[in-house]
This record gives structure tokens, sequence and C-alpha cells, in this order.
């Protein structure tokens, strides 16, 4: 009697355990990330004008020869707030054809990612069958699947041009989340912000 | 919970009264954990979630031989930060998760037979630690197998002839390997001993 008390009682601390275990992220914007990297060798406080497209590229499977582009709808806001950032940073913005020290050339593209898992059957057992019954299975294997959108920046030296004629990328910045159903500009607004904020030597002189 | 305590001693209660030496014991206990050093320094927050199983065999009325393994599991959300390693910079929110499985061979004394029984031990093992930082969809992951210590204090309450209560402290050190830095917490538990008689 006494040693199947006492397996009952190590069963029921195992299941209020695993019932108890962190499990992170609420909410969409609590995985929004924000990447920036540069070329430590670039003297960017030495420029001072830049260009950028008026529209933002949408890259899916590679660049083809039907480039797709954001709808204005999106891409205007941010285009506006990345504006806003590099002049607060002291940069001044020209056409590409007026011989700009940098091109900031946004992109962005969308991943899905299908993940699965479950159980096929069978009930979860202690090894004495006396114990068997309840216990929690899934019926049917399940499917999720996420969708991550990555927006990002590059700064590339017009004057510094490869062999193959590629520009050379002397900042790049990645803001990757997961996608919701509804766009939230306040949230692209603030990763934005962040791309610049955590970039200080963009600054110019 | 409540059923569960109430289970737990009405087995207790339901035993047989024994009048011969106890042979050794079974433990099930709660166990809390307070991360400190290197520990600490990747996750201050403590531990509610954790268990400990023991089993001891008495080779005489004050010392006990025998085992224990438990898991403890420690989480923290850290606050949106910036990371800046070289020329990169990293911005997000940080959940750590750091679960710790000690397995310890393990010696205690007694310092009394029966009543309020206080007592120390030592636990000689190892401490399997999995490492885990999550920041957006992507995470890191660092999993060590550490030789470990563990000092322990404690006392055991006579519940009735089969049943204790067991209140301990415990200090757990996993010593640093190639993989892990050293790892170190407090742990203090509170549990019910199953006496074998």
């Amino acid at each position: 009697m006494k040693s199947k008390f006492f397996s009952l009682s190590m069963i029921a601390a195992a299941g209020l355990f695993w019932g108890c275990y962190p499990d992170g992220a609420d909410y969409a914007d609590e995985l929004d990330l924000v990447y920036t990297v540069y070329d430590e060798n670039y003297a960017f406080s030495a420029g001072s004008t830049y260009s950028i497209p008026d529209e933002i590229v949408k890259i899916s499977d590679g660049l083809g020869d039907d480039v797709e582009y954001i709808q204005d709808l999106y891409a205007v806001p941010m285009l506006n707030k990345i504006k806003a950032n590099m002049t607060a940073l002291g940069w001044t913005r020209v056409d590409a054809d007026q011989n700009p020290d940098i091109e900031l050339l946004p992109a962005a593209w969308t991943s899905t990612t299908i993940v699965s898992g479950g159980y096929y059957g069978g009930y979860w057992c202690y090894w004495d069958p006396y114990y068997c019954g309840g216990g929690w299975y899934y019926p049917y294997p399940y499917y999720s699947s996420y969708t991550t959108g990555t927006f990002v920046m590059f700064m590339t030296d017009p004057q510094n041009l490869s062999t193959d004629d590629s520009r050379k990328v002397v900042w790049t910045s990645a803001i990757n989340g997961l996608l919701t159903g509804s766009y939230d500009a306040n949230r692209i607004n603030q990763a934005i912000d962040q791309a610049f904020a955590q970039s200080p030597y963009l600054t110019t002189n | 919970m409540k059923k569960i305590i109430s289970t737990l001693l009405l087995a207790g209660a339901l035993s047989t009264t024994a009048t011969y030496a106890q042979d050794g014991y079974f433990a099930i206990e709660y166990t809390m954990g307070f991360s400190s050093g290197e520990t600490s320094d990747f996750i201050e927050s403590a531990s509610f979630r954790g268990v400990t199983l023991e089993y001891r065999k008495m080779v005489t009325p004050n010392i006990g031989v025998g085992a224990d393994g438990g898991w403890t599991v420690f989480y923290e959300r850290r606050a949106q930060a910036t990371y800046v390693r070289g020329n990169e910079s990293l911005t997000g929110i940080q959940y750590r998760y750091l679960n710790c499985v000690p397995l310890f061979a393990a010696a205690d004394y007694y310092f009394a037979e029966e009543g309020v029984k206080p007592y120390a031990g030592l636990g000689v093992g190892t401490l399997y630690t999995n490492e885990t930082v999550e920041m957006g969809v992507f995470y890191i992951e660092n999993e060590a197998w550490q030789f470990a210590l563990r000092p322990e204090v404690g006392v055991l309450l006579e519940a009735s002839p089969n049943l204790d209560l067991m209140v301990t402290g415990r200090y757990v050190v996993g010593f640093e390997t190639d993989e892990q830095e050293t790892q170190q917490y407090f742990s203090l538990n509170v549990g019910f001993v199953f006496k074998i008689w």
C-alpha cells in the first residue's frame, strides 16, 4: 500500500512540475529582433549625403525578372521613418545620380516555417497497469507554422566598387519578427528607430 | 496540491507501526533554487520549479548512505536590451532557461535517532545543465555534465512511525568544464520521507 502511495506521489509531482514549466513569449512583438553590423574601417563621419529609393523591394525566392515592391501604404511610412532617422544623424538626402556618399537600400521578405509533432496514440502509463487510465495524448499528429518577416537595410559605398562592379556594404540592419495577421506600424517604426539608435557611429560631422 | 498532501499524510497514517530498526527511506521533495556565482550572472531569479527524489539506506542508526537526484528549472525574462559584440549589435527580449539535474551518491549523519533528527551530509556526483537563451524565434543551447559536490544540512521531523517531514538546505556546485563554467545554487527543500522498516 505504502509503495503505491509513494508511486502516486511521484507521478503527481512529475505532472505538477511539467505543468509549471515556463514557456517564454506571450505576444508576437516580444519576439522582435534588431540586428546591426558595420564596417569598422569605413569613416561614416566623413560622409554627408545619401540616396534611398522611393520603394522597398520585396524578396521572395530570390530576385527574378519581375521585381515586386511592398505596397506604398506600408512602404511610405517606413521610408519616411528611415529618412527621419538619417536626417537626425546629420545626413542629407540626394538623388542617386547626384553622387551620394552612401546608398541606403531597404528590402523585405517573409519566410514560413512548418513544425510538426505530437504523439500518435497510446496512453501515458506508469509501469503498473493499475495506474493507467486518464493520461493524456494527442489523438492526431498536430501541425503548426509560423511566418517571420525580415526587413533589411543595407548601406553601400558607391565609390568602393569591386571588380565585378558590386558595391561594398558598410552597414547592415536586419529587423526580424513574427508576422501576425494585421500590420502594426508602431511595431516596425520602433524597430527602425532601434536600428539607428544602436548605430551611433552613423552620425556625420 | 491539498489532495496530494492529504494523500501522502494518509499513506503514513495507514501504515503499520514498526518496532524494529529503520532500514532506510525514500523521500520526495519540493525544491526551490537560489542561484549564486556564475549561475546568478546568467539567471538571478529564484526557481520555484523543482523536485528531488532520494533514497537512503541506514548502515548504522545514525548514518545513511544512498543516492538522490533532482530537477530544478531556473527561468528569467530579460527586458529588451542591446547586446554588443565587436561591430555587431543585437536588440531584443531574452528568455533564459537553465535546467539543472543533479545526481549524487550521498552519505548523511543523523544527530538523533527519533523525534526531531537534525543531520548533515555530503553528495558527490554530477550536475547536468541545459542552458538555453531564446531571442526572437532563434535560440542558443548549451548542455554539459559537470563533476559536482553537494553539502547539505537538514532536519527530519517525525510525523508518524512511517512518515517524516523533511526540511533541508543544499549547496550544489558543478565544477567548470570545457562546455560550461562553474554552476552553483542553493536549494531549499521540503518534503515527505517514507521510512522503510
